[in-house]
């Protein structure tokens, strides 16, 4: 009876509006932002930015691959795994690592041979040593690495905190 | 064999250079409620507490403690350690440059509260 009588209206009743739910209004928002960091196109209402995920992925890892092949043409590594391993763990070290690569030519000389090396004891993280081969006086080499803390590496080596240092071995 | 027995005396000081620098700046950090978790090497723990500090000057430190970090290793496992005799008296003045920050650094820091994980 009582649902007879809700369909007896005089025809102007409309439905009420729905606005939109909150979360759809902040899943739109990241989507855009999210959009405008990775690009991509605009995907269809209902989908989101991950459709294209295993594509990204792929990206990513070619992108990464770039970085540790241009790692190793500035740096010799060691025959072993340990560096690489290191690189691999901490995605933050390989951006540093190429980015202090021309600073360090320009400090040390664009003929000086560098080096990368992983710590050798303790457990867990270990450290990464980018080391300068030195064959000239130490006080050269000293007052250079000087020179690059205090104008470039000290600004930025928070952001890699304690993974990362740069010295020198004389050879 | 003089040689010999005076660069395994170059390489021990190395190695007990970056003791004391570590065991000085561990004291620090424990007042400061530095505590090392298990599975890890405390040593790593604690250099990234200094380089993973807001205080430049606690990044400063951590850094000289790095590179002692990296001439121990090479004094302790490396079988080749070239010019040694050269290296080793300007270890021992980054070792006093480290206390002399360290003595300096107000009593608050590094803050183990305050390092990004």
């Amino acid at each position: 009876m009582n649902a007879h009588l809700e369909y007896q209206t005089s025809g102007n009743r409309w439905p009420p509006v729905v606005p939109r739910m909150l979360h759809e209004e902040s899943r739109s928002a990241s989507e855009e932002k999210l959009r405008s960091i990775v690009g991509g196109p605009r995907s269809p209402q209902g989908s989101t930015v991950f459709d294209d995920l295993e594509k990204q992925t792929a990206h990513y890892a070619a992108e990464y691959k770039a970085v540790l092949q241009e790692i190793q043409r500035g740096f010799i590594m060691p025959a072993d795994s340990s560096v690489t391993a290191l690189l691999t763990g901490n995605r933050a070290i390989p951006p540093m690592v190429l980015e202090a690569l021309p600073h360090l030519k320009t400090y040390f000389g664009a003929d000086t041979i560098f080096s990368l090396r992983a710590s050798t004891d303790g457990a867990g993280s270990p450290i990464l040593y980018a080391v300068v081969h030195w064959p000239g006086k130490v006080c050269d080499v000293r007052s250079a690495l000087q020179r690059f803390d205090d104008e470039w590496w000290l600004r930025r080596a928070g952001q890699v905190a304690g993974f990362l240092t740069f010295t020198y071995e004389l050879v | 064999m003089q040689g010999v027995s005076e660069e395994a005396c170059l390489r021990s000081s190395l190695s007990r250079a970056y003791y004391y620098v570590f065991n000085i700046a561990l004291i620090r950090a424990k007042r400061n409620g530095f505590v090392s978790i298990r599975n890890e090497s405390t040593h790593s723990q604690l250099w990234r507490l200094y380089s993973g500090s807001p205080e430049p000057e606690c990044i400063s430190l951590g850094q000289i403690a790095l590179r002692l970090k990296e001439k121990r290793e090479r004094a302790d496992y490396k079988a080749v350690y070239l010019r040694i005799e050269e290296d080793v008296p300007e270890v021992l003045k980054d070792v006093q440059d480290f206390t002399s920050r360290l003595t300096k650094l107000p009593y608050r820091h590094p803050n183990p509260s305050s390092v990004r994980q």
